[in-house]
């Protein structure tokens, strides 16, 4: 148990500068949660004590920040500032650390969607490049060829039924026209940015191994967006054949 | 007599570790490469130990592999083995690499001389965020040597353990890192994959000789070298993989690589955060002047 403490102990301390801080000031206290042995303790309380230390924790906190850079660099570029505040919250929250970048995204995502509901956040333009970055992510992981396979090989249910999006469609709602937003974003140029308000739709198609995105008008949007929220059964037949033909939609099967 | 347990391993030569900066570099150049390195971690989701399934495969980044099998020999770089972690022994993800050595038929795997995972109060194993570096005890070579028999039986291909770079220094321990290295490789047969940054960022921060340290490994062992560049922060410099290779670790290189017979390959390797800095020029000049070096070996 005891080398195991060890490594336990070295790990929460790159973790957390503050108890780097504590074992500094006083290691017994510090160091008492932990099963050592007089040598483990002795080479905690050296290495805490070291500059490198310092190294070790920004490279931690380095790595946790990496899969959410890689993965939601827009989104890391709209909160500026930000950002620093919104990574602690991360840490706070889940204070262990997720290389799984999907995993790490999805925590990330969370805290942000709820801070932004609860108007801990205000950012005009945050809640959308979210938005949208989560759904190239969701393509971007997702095994393609396999679904489509699978779409190919599916029997289609006799009558009418409720709708879905295709797996490989993924729909984003804006206030900002994205068509005016994204290629400002995407150029990393500063806000504020002065960009038509209002609702606009759009489509992220995964069907091919190149992602298309598609602006749709917002008839369109509404009715994808009703499918997207299950509500596909108060859609008139006219509406529901519509949106098969777009081929965005497909129908559930039984 | 004593079989030399790298005697079968193939000359490669001169390559890259693939990073997802890379595939276009690569569909353009490949014929620059003897051979690619890939981390078969990096073409893979893990959901976790005990999930079933496990592992699933990124489409796009295995499509890519896949066209790489098909055109140049492959080696194994992991991440994820914490082959120093105590209490930690994850036989699902040595299975898995078994997988992989099936997928893409690696000539040799290796992975880091350090722990990352740890076991929490409610028995799920987690990654601590850094790799750290193990204590040279006899305790921990102990447990090393056994894992990379486990490794070894499981995984038909020759192991490799690359010394690692650290900051902290523990103080107290009952070896030098090259006893360690020594012992753990003179004891199970498993390579060595010498990182010359590693050991210059090393020595650069504790201040001590990198060719010393060279010197006193066992340099029939080492199969691999990786070069890298790196950079400051917080006064100290780092293993960042940040751009070319610096002039010190060239000279390591060109030092020593007479003395390494083993020697089978020099991967060079960088961030793919920094294929604009380095851009495909850079990446040219880095393999051209490995392969220079190479040659005078041979």
């Amino acid at each position: 148990m005891s080398l195991q403490s060890f490594q336990r102990a070295l790990s929460e301390l790159i973790a957390s500068p503050d108890l780097i801080r504590a074992t500094r000031s006083d290691p017994s206290q510090t160091l008492r949660r932990y099963d050592l042995s007089e040598r483990e303790r002795r080479r905690l309380i050296a290495v805490a004590g070291q500059d490198g230390m310092s190294v070790n924790c920004a490279l931690y906190r380095a790595n946790r920040i990496t899969p959410l850079c890689s993965i939601l660099p827009l989104t890391c570029f709209v909160l500026g500032d930000a950002l620093k505040g919104e990574v602690d919250a991360l840490c706070k929250s889940y204070e262990r650390a997720e290389l799984q970048f999907k995993t790490a995204i999805d925590q990330f995502a969370g805290i942000l969607r709820a801070r932004i509901k609860n108007g801990e956040i205000e950012n005009p333009f945050l809640e959308e490049v979210l938005g949208f970055e989560l759904a190239v992510s969701y393509l971007r992981f997702l095994a393609r060829k396999a679904v489509l396979k699978e779409m190919g090989a599916r029997t289609f249910p006799v009558g009418r039924s409720a709708l879905q999006l295709h797996p490989c469609i993924q729909l984003v709602q804006f206030r900002h026209d994205p068509m005016a937003l994204l290629p400002l974003v995407m150029g990393f140029s500063p806000p504020p940015y002065r960009i038509a308000k209002g609702e606009f739709y759009l489509v992220l198609d995964g069907m091919n191994a190149q992602l298309e995105f598609r602006s749709v008008e917002q008839h369109l949007g509404r009715l994808l967006q009703m499918v997207h929220r299950g509500l596909s059964s108060s859609l008139r037949g006219e509406e529901a054949e519509y949106l098969i033909e777009t081929g965005f939609v497909i129908e559930k099967q039984s | 007599m004593r079989v030399d347990p790298f005697a079968t391993l193939p000359n490669l030569g001169v390559g890259l570790l693939y990073n997802p900066a890379l595939p276009e570099f690569l569909e353009e150049e490949l014929d620059l490469c003897d051979y690619v390195e890939v981390i078969p971690d990096t073409f893979q989701t893990d959901r976790g130990q005990g999930r079933v399934p496990r592992f699933a495969e990124l489409e796009q980044e295995t499509d890519f592999l896949s066209w790489l099998v098909q055109r140049c020999p492959i080696i194994a770089h992991h991440i994820g083995l914490s082959i120093g972690s105590a209490g930690v022994f994850d036989t699902e993800y040595v299975s898995r690499l078994e997988y992989w050595r099936r997928q893409c038929q690696f000539l040799w795997h290796s992975d880091h001389l350090s722990f990352a995972q740890m076991k929490g109060d409610d028995g799920q194993n987690y990654h601590s965020g850094f790799a750290m570096s193990i204590p040279y005890d006899y305790e921990v070579l102990d447990m090393v040597a056994s894992r990379v028999q486990e490794v070894q039986r499981n995984v038909p291909s020759r192991f490799l353990l690359e010394n690692n770079v650290y900051y902290t220094d523990i103080p107290q321990q009952e070896m030098t890192e090259q006893a360690f290295l020594n012992a753990l490789s003179e004891r199970t047969d498993c390579g060595l994959l010498l990182d010359l940054h590693n050991v210059y960022t090393n020595a650069r921060n504790h201040k001590f000789q990198a060719s010393e340290f060279i010197e006193q490994l066992n340099l029939s062992r080492v199969v691999e070298v990786h070069i890298a560049g790196g950079g400051e922060l917080a006064g100290m410099y780092t293993d960042s993989h940040s751009g070319p290779c610096p002039e010190p670790v060239w000279d390591l290189l060109g030092r020593f690589v007479s003395q390494m017979p083993n020697l089978r390959a020099i991967t060079f390797e960088f961030h793919e955060s920094y294929f604009p800095v380095l851009g495909k020029e850079g990446i040219r000049t880095q393999l051209k002047r490995a392969r220079e070096i190479w040659k005078s070996a041979r």
